[in-house]
């Protein structure tokens, strides 16, 4: 329940931030960059204190893709001379990662496992909908657009992923 | 190629001769074919592909996250293929097998060697 209210009252501050009409590309590389971020962050303390295995190989998974996309994100931003401006929706998603990571921190063994794992499947469908409704209808840059295309798919295979684990993590294991 | 190497070879022979000219040999086995099976937006495209025996495939990663390719019933495993990177592998054993991405559950596709 306080898990589900984190990630509801995150979304309603994510989604409140965001406007396809006013954010830039220079806001837009800052919220990728961090919203990956925010996801490495978490899925570090689940590598140290998730109890099954199948979690533990998620947040694995979460590492390296949300790395290797925030890389490219990167690479790109350099290559285009962007630098990714600071917004109040790349600050929401940091706090509200903040604080998900301090109540991770104070949770251990299967009650880990099921608030981890019920965060990942509000807070992909959370950057999903972000990049529907605001990043891919207000970027301007093509090759930003590009990777934006090109990363949904893998936010999509995350969510499907963490949703079938939460079938197992909320009926035992 | 293996259909124009046919009638050439039925042409030379004469009728009569086409069926024992036709019949797989050394000379009229095709060689070797590479076939690639590109990974992309968490895909494996095309999702089958079928291929002779001895023929190699060629796995290529367009995502910019790590995939694999692997198959236990087929025992192949490329463990992670980094993002630009490819892998190959050449299939002797005939059969149909499916394999996966073993890092992204939701990409599955499948392999048949004739």
């Amino acid at each position: 329940m306080k898990t589900s209210a984190i990630a509801i009252t995150g979304f309603l501050l994510f989604g409140s931030q965001l406007s396809a009409q006013t954010v830039t590309d220079a806001q837009i590389a800052s919220i990728v960059v961090t919203a990956n971020q925010v996801d490495i962050d978490a899925a570090t303390i689940a590598l140290g204190r998730a109890s099954s295995p199948a979690v533990k190989q998620f947040a694995q998974l979460m590492v390296t893709d949300h790395t290797g996309v925030n890389k490219a994100a990167v690479e790109l931003a350099t290559k285009l001379k962007v630098t990714p401006q600071d917004n109040p929706t790349s600050q929401a998603l940091k706090t509200g990662g903040d604080k998900h990571a301090a109540q991770l921190k104070s949770l251990s063994g299967a009650a880990f496992d099921r608030a981890y794992i019920a965060h990942e499947v509000a807070y992909h469908q959370q950057v999903l909908d972000a990049v529907d409704k605001v990043l891919l209808p207000g970027v301007t840059n093509a090759e930003l657009k590009a990777l934006l295309v090109k990363v949904r798919p893998a936010f999509v295979a995350h969510l499907e992923h963490a949703r079938t684990l939460q079938k197992s993590t909320t009926s035992g294991h | 190629m293996r259909i124009r190497g046919l009638r050439a070879a039925g042409a030379s022979c004469g009728l009569g001769l086409l069926v024992s000219c036709a019949q797989p040999g050394a000379t009229d086995r095709p060689p070797p074919q590479t076939h690639t099976v590109v990974m992309e937006g968490l895909r494996f495209r095309p999702d089958t592909v079928t291929v002779n025996a001895g023929d190699s495939l060629v796995w290529v990663n367009r995502d910019l996250v790590p995939h694999s390719a692997t198959s236990a019933v087929a025992r192949f495993d490329s463990r992670a293929i980094g993002a630009d990177r490819s892998w190959r592998v050449s299939l002797s054993r005939p059969g149909d097998f499916e394999y996966v991405c073993s890092f992204h559950p939701t990409m599955k596709a499948r392999v048949r060697v004739r």
